[in-house]
């Protein structure tokens, strides 16, 4: 058995609300931008000639889109069937729970 | 049939399951070579080898995290609490992560755990050692928790908690683990979860226990029937999936309750069951329901304990004025 450790940072926001200028260094963060797997790969591809900027920028064009679209779609999703949920908890729900399942929504 | 004590018949659950279930693993501080400070698991070390019961540090949330990996692989894991008070340093991984991994993983894995500890106080012990924690544990969905008071219902009531196919925490009370004897059949059987049991048939008051308990609110129905008054106890014996049925047809019949817990009073397991009684059988009492617990301090030093936790001369005053409301 092998066990690995790996750091990670992330580059991103935790949630909108979130604001990395008040307590990451600006430095720190643009070194681990220099590290950034993604990138690092994509002026890989370029360095060897295997795509150009305008070819990355469609890429990430259509990704963004595909994304776009499929946050749409699973917003048109109803909301599940409680049951399904109810289901979840036991293996066989007690009749407390069922009894609450009855109830719900009502 | 033999005159075993609690822990004998945990023991001897214990034994029977590994017997015949392979998949059983049994681990904890020092159930193995010691055989379990209390000797819950003497002996099967010895036969099953440190394969099957393991000693592991001192790390609960290692324990029970264990326990969660073990079981998605197939193990049925029989994990060991020391005391359930040391729970909480595993309690992420109990209720974050063990209640939740059949839901979590919608329906396709479940995690057929069961952690054992002893719990409850009157032993001369510290606290942390001595503390009723079950309320915390009861709270958390996709987690049964057992509490059984009687030898019998230990042995069958583990081996139901074992081959059920969800978490349970099975509380051992520690008071009653030498103290509580009684006949316990000899083979394979169990107790089914979810079923409270009729400790003493009674028709002016119920009295509501759970583990230790249920032996005070015995002591304390002699003395009531002794001045007159009929108490039925009713001995939860599993405290989540509550049996609503038992409670309430008792509650039809006597028309007045008592909930007796060792928890501080607030925000108890007692408080869910008189919640419970009084949604289902409001229009059958005749007074409110009381409760006896202990007060909201931490657990005291043991020449402070038998004032704190409910004993019998407080239930039967509980008992006597209910009468009187």
């Amino acid at each position: 058995m092998t066990a690995r450790a790996r750091r990670t940072y992330r580059l991103g926001l935790h949630t909108t609300a979130d604001d990395p200028t008040r307590y990451e260094p600006r430095e720190m963060h643009d070194a681990w931008v220099d590290r950034d797997p993604l990138r690092r790969m994509q002026l890989h591809l370029m360095s060897r000639g295997v795509v150009d900027r305008p070819a990355l920028d469609r890429i990430e064009e259509e990704v963004k889109e595909e994304l776009r679209v499929a946050w749409d779609e699973a917003q048109q999703e109803p909301a599940p069937d409680p049951r399904f949920y109810f289901a979840q908890v036991d293996g066989e729900p007690s009749e407390r729970l069922a009894l609450q399942l009855r109830r719900f929504g009502r | 049939m033999a005159e075993l004590t609690v822990v004998e018949a945990v023991n001897q659950a214990l034994a029977l399951e590994m017997e015949r279930d392979e998949r059983v693993l049994v681990f904890g501080e020092d159930v193995g070579i010691i055989g379990g400070v209390f000797r819950a698991t003497d002996g099967l070390f010895e036969k099953y080898g440190n394969a099957r019961v393991i000693d592991v540090p001192l790390a609960e949330g290692a324990i029970a995290g264990a326990a969660i990996g073990l079981a998605l692989a197939g193990w049925v894991p029989v994990a060991e609490i020391q005391f359930l008070g040391f729970a909480h340093n595993g309690f992420n991984q109990v209720v974050d992560q063990l209640a939740r991994v059949r839901y979590r993983s919608a329906g396709r894995f479940s995690a057929q755990v069961t952690i054992r500890a002893p719990y409850g106080g009157g032993v001369r012990a510290p606290e942390l050692h001595s503390d009723a924690f079950e309320a915390h544990f009861a709270h958390a969905p996709g987690l049964k928790v057992v509490a059984p008071a009687t030898p019998d219902d230990a042995k069958g009531l583990l081996l139901a908690s074992i081959r059920d196919p969800d978490p349970v925490l099975f509380l051992e009370p520690l008071r009653g683990y030498r103290q509580v004897k009684g006949p316990v059949p000899d083979g394979d059987y169990i107790v089914e979860l979810g079923k409270a049991r009729v400790a003493r048939e009674g028709t002016d008051v119920t009295v509501v226990a759970w583990s230790a308990a249920v032996q005070i609110a015995l002591q304390a129905a002699d003395d009531a029937q002794a001045q007159g008054v009929s108490v039925e106890v009713i001995d939860l014996r599993t405290l989540v999936p509550l049996d609503v049925a038992t409670l309430a047809s008792s509650v039809a019949k006597t028309g007045r309750a008592v909930v007796v817990q060792e928890a501080p009073l607030t925000a108890g397991f007692g408080a869910e069951v008189v919640a419970t009684i009084q949604e289902e059988s409001f229009f059958s009492l005749q007074a409110p329901i009381r409760r006896v617990a202990s007060p909201d301090v931490p657990y005291p030093v043991q020449m402070l304990e038998e004032h704190y936790i409910p004993n019998a001369e407080r239930v039967l005053q509980a008992v006597l004025a209910t009468t009187r409301d």
